[in-house]
């Protein structure tokens, strides 16, 4: 760190200023982690599709809120039956945009299946949402308590941990099922979050480990703070890369985990819909029916996708060591060139700088 | 060391008997085991209730009871384990036993074959970081991530299983599908084989001109009624093989090594003939198991012969294409049990429920392919996820140590690329993967809940999750007990391993 600001191009000379050009001129870090964040274009477009997702799920089925009943657009309820409009309930959805009244089709007995995939989406995203907050709290807070005092408290703290992790979920559900039945999922998601902390917390606990060990924190224990400001002040904020991303994928992990719990029949419970409640429901009319089958299964799938790919560009954003290395000319943009050279010969300033990207 | 492990299974010991203690009350508090016996209308019922409550000491309240239980448990110790009676009145201890076989069955077959797969692709893919391979690799693993087991099993099932049975009926590979898998396999080889255009497009055009006439030759043989390999494709495979393994091992450069492998290659498929004789008198298991080693000493000796200064690495070689030469004779076999498997299954072979056919009896050929058959299937669906995360861990892994500098000095004093990948850079890398496959091994083996109740696969999982409907208090016990105690027996594993192989890490 000689002079930083040596590295930022004089104003005006119209070069472009990349962020790894930008940290040096001194870009605080979260503003670095939200450019790089923003960058990925993948995570971006996950981004967009779960809160369309959210958007949809809520808007279209309404839904309760200590009782409050938020109406929804769609005009049909996901516990009442219809009449089946077509054989067998098939989706009236003709491509492209003639919807029908019921494009997702229905069931045999004439729920529509729109809206039930859509109140299964919402539970979804509710469990993910709660699991994550509860496992994370939990975690974060054993993890960090352990790795910052040592000794005593954390062979008491690692050892209570290994107790919940093979503690077997699907008893859990199981319990919970056939004891609070009724309650749905908020009771599911925070006993589940109470159990899932585990890993979480020996992550954070190594964090600490080796954080405790750093000097700024003698520079901050020299200069009076508590442990309770070290903790939170000092060491916390230098482990949100390794937490954030592994709560986020610990949700999407919820996800699949609830989707097992309904599939084995120990998670959400009829009259209520999950989507992994109607994927174990109408499992045998996959042959017979297979919308019943690919709508929920489809959503499934790419909300735990879009959250995976989230919590990888939260990775690549928060770890400082990468630097994208520009990739050595590959086959295709090898063949790209051999296609693209007749035409790049009409402009002089592109036939200038290819032999400069040839090179190898 | 020693006091290191000592003082971790003793708290592995504390540990289990904490958590089977919170697992006792939660599961006794799950539901009612009399449930089915109130509803019932058997003219008996009050004593039929009496009866369960004597059997299962259902007067006492859970804490309690769980003490009892801890009891049997306690027993191993004078030899003679006691884990209770299930709610029909067996033995916990028989019933475990029959499960934990077939789900270690399933489990490891699927894992050995997740880790080889997983890690080679991954491998490759870091690489090739960057290339088509690699961005294909990543998203296909992203998809897999993405699946739900019980998704994919049901699709597996119900899809695949059918279409592939309707399929054997009149297996001819259509046109449109030879074109598309050989256009994949050129696409899958030119990549990982890497290099610039030229080469990319030799490679392509190679790979996919040979998948494609493979292709062809099955259909025109009809090899997938009758299939079998001969001595013929068992040497050309050998030989394969033996050139592959001498290039990862040694390098082709070493001329003893590659004969000595080459050797074994086509003594394999010479002794196709007289072991053909040992698979018709000798129709066992441990004799199978004998002609392996035998191949095996085969291997050594001809390495051994062959080499010169060097000999380890020529025996080397040379063991280990005898091991693939041997499993390909026995691979022949075994497909030789294929028609008749077809014709006793009524056609339709695949099978995507239980582990065996019932009243099936035959030679063991036929038995094994019967296995096959059933397995097929949950393995596939096990193997797909954990090869995805594999794949992602091998590939970082392999990516890390590629940029260190002990890799950086072995190529500056001018190793070749292959010495410094497979003897610097591979073993590396493979030490943190050491650890989550036994971290996962642990993990699986009550984690095939979903695939086994998807395939009715009689295994612990199934056994867990029918003992939890109807309150089975002893069965789940008795699953728990073996899921945790190897869960926390290769927790130990993946410690010790990782300082073994690591001596920079030091366990303490």
């Amino acid at each position: 760190m000689t002079n930083p600001l040596a590295a930022i191009p004089p104003e005006g000379s119209g070069e472009i200023i990349t962020i790894e050009q930008q940290e040096t001129a001194g870009l605080s870090q979260g503003a670095i982690v939200r450019r790089r964040f923003f960058r990925h274009v993948g995570a971006m477009v996950s981004l967009g599709v779960v809160l369309l997702i959210v958007i949809i799920a809520f808007s279209s089925v309404g839904f309760n809120i200590f009782g409050w009943k938020i109406p929804g657009w769609w005009p049909y309820d996901y516990t009442n039956y219809f009449p089946i409009e077509r054989p067998g309930g098939a989706p009236t959805w003709d491509l492209p945009f003639s919807f029908g009244s019921h494009p997702f089709g229905q069931d045999d007995i004439g729920h529509d299946v729109f809206a039930q995939v859509m109140r299964g989406t919402q539970q979804s995203i509710i469990l993910m949402v709660i699991y994550g907050g509860v496992s994370g709290v939990i975690g974060v807070a054993v993890g960090a308590v352990a790795g910052f005092f040592r000794g005593r408290v954390d062979a008491v703290l690692m050892r209570l941990t290994d107790v919940i992790i093979i503690v077997p979920v699907v008893l859990l559900g199981a319990v919970i099922g056939r004891t609070y039945g009724s309650l749905g999922v908020f009771v599911l998601a925070l006993t589940l979050g109470a159990f899932g902390w585990a890993i979480l917390a020996r992550l954070v606990r190594g964090e600490f480990l080796s954080l405790r060990e750093r000097e700024f924190v003698d520079a901050a224990r020299v200069a009076g703070a508590s442990n309770a400001r070290i903790i939170f002040r000092h060491i916390l904020p230098n482990t949100a890369g390794v937490l954030i991303v592994n709560v986020s994928l610990t949700m999407s992990a919820a996800i699949l985990l609830e989707a097992a719990l309904s599939y084995l029949g120990f998670g959400i419970n009829p009259p209520d819909v999950s989507l992994g409640q109607i994927l174990a429901h109408y499992q045998s009319a996959f042959a017979t029916r297979p919308w019943l089958f690919w709508w929920p299964g489809i959503l499934l799938i790419i909300i735990v996708l879009a959250i995976n790919f989230i919590g990888d560009g939260l990775r690549d954003a928060f770890d400082p060591r990468q630097r994208r290395m520009p990739a050595r000319p590959g086959p295709y943009r090898e063949l790209a060139q051999i296609i693209g050279t007749p035409f790049r010969r009409r402009t002089s300033t592109v036939a200038a700088d290819s032999p400069e990207e040839t090179r190898d | 060391m020693w006091s290191y492990v000592l003082r971790r299974v003793l708290i592995a010991i504390l540990v289990i008997f904490a958590a089977s203690f919170l697992v006792y009350v939660l599961a006794a508090n799950s539901g009612d085991p009399l449930e089915e016996l109130r509803g019932s209308t058997a003219p008996n019922k009050e004593a039929l209730i009496a009866a369960r409550i004597q059997l299962l000491h259902l007067d006492i309240a859970p804490p309690l009871r769980y003490f009892i239980w801890l009891g049997g448990v306690l027993k191993i110790f004078i030899g003679q384990l006691d884990l209770g009676a299930t709610l029909t009145g067996s033995a916990v201890t028989t019933v475990l036993s029959q499960s934990m076989w077939s789900t270690l069955q399933l489990v490891s077959i699927a894992t050995v074959l997740a880790i080889l797969f997983g890690v080679s692709i991954g491998m490759i893919s870091a690489l090739r970081q960057y290339s088509g391979f690699d961005y294909s690799v990543t998203l296909i693993a992203f998809f897999f991530f993405a699946l739900p087991t019980f998704w994919v099993g049901q699709l597996l099932k119900l899809n695949i299983a059918i279409a592939f049975n309707d399929f054997l009926a009149s297996p001819q590979i259509p046109p449109v599908w030879i074109a598309v898998i050989a256009l994949v396999a050129a696409f899958v080889w030119a990549s990982a084989m890497g290099g610039q255009l030229k080469r990319f497009a030799i490679n392509f055009g190679l790979a996919g001109v040979l998948t494609a006439g493979i292709l062809i030759y099955v259909n025109l043989t009809d090899s997938i009624r009758h299939p079998n390999l001969g001595p013929i494709w068992i040497g050309i495979i050998g030989i394969a093989a033996a050139v592959v393994i001498t290039q990862l091992t040694t390098g082709l450069s070493n001329r003893r090594a590659l004969f000595s492998a080459l050797t074994v290659a086509l003594l394999g498929a010479i002794l196709w003939w007289p072991v053909q004789f040992a698979f018709y008198y000798l129709a066992e298991w441990w004799a199978m198991f004998g002609l392996l080693l035998v191949a095996l000493a085969i291997g050594a000796l001809v390495g051994w012969l062959w080499g010169g200064d060097d000999r380890g690495v020529s025996i080397r070689a040379a063991m280990i294409t005898a091991f693939i030469s041997s499993l390909l004779v026995l691979v022949d076999r075994i497909l030789g049990a294929w028609p008749d498997y077809v014709s006793n299954t009524g056609g339709r072979p695949i099978s995507t429920i239980g582990s065996e056919t019932p009243g099936l009896n035959g030679s063991i050929w036929l038995t094994s392919v019967d296995s096959f058959a059933h397995i097929l299937l949950p393995t596939v669906t096990i193997m797909l996820i954990s090869l995805a995360s594999y794949s992602r861990y091998s590939r970082g892994s392999l990516l890390e140590v590629m940029s260190m500098d002990y890799v950086r000095t072995a190529r500056a004093k001018g190793l070749n690329e292959r010495t410094v990948i497979m003897r610097h850079a591979f073993r590396n890398a493979l030490i943190p993967i050491a650890t989550i496959v036994a971290f996962d091994l642990g993990g699986l083996i009550g984690g095939a809940v979903i695939t086994e109740t998807v395939f009715a696969w009689r295994g612990m999982g199934t056994m867990f999750v029918q003992a939890l409907k109807v309150v089975d208090l002893n069965s789940i016990m008795g699953v728990f007990l073996v899921t945790s105690i190897f869960a926390l027996l290769f927790n130990l594993l993946a410690d010790i391993t990782y300082s073994v192989l690591d001596p920079r890490i030091r366990v303490s």
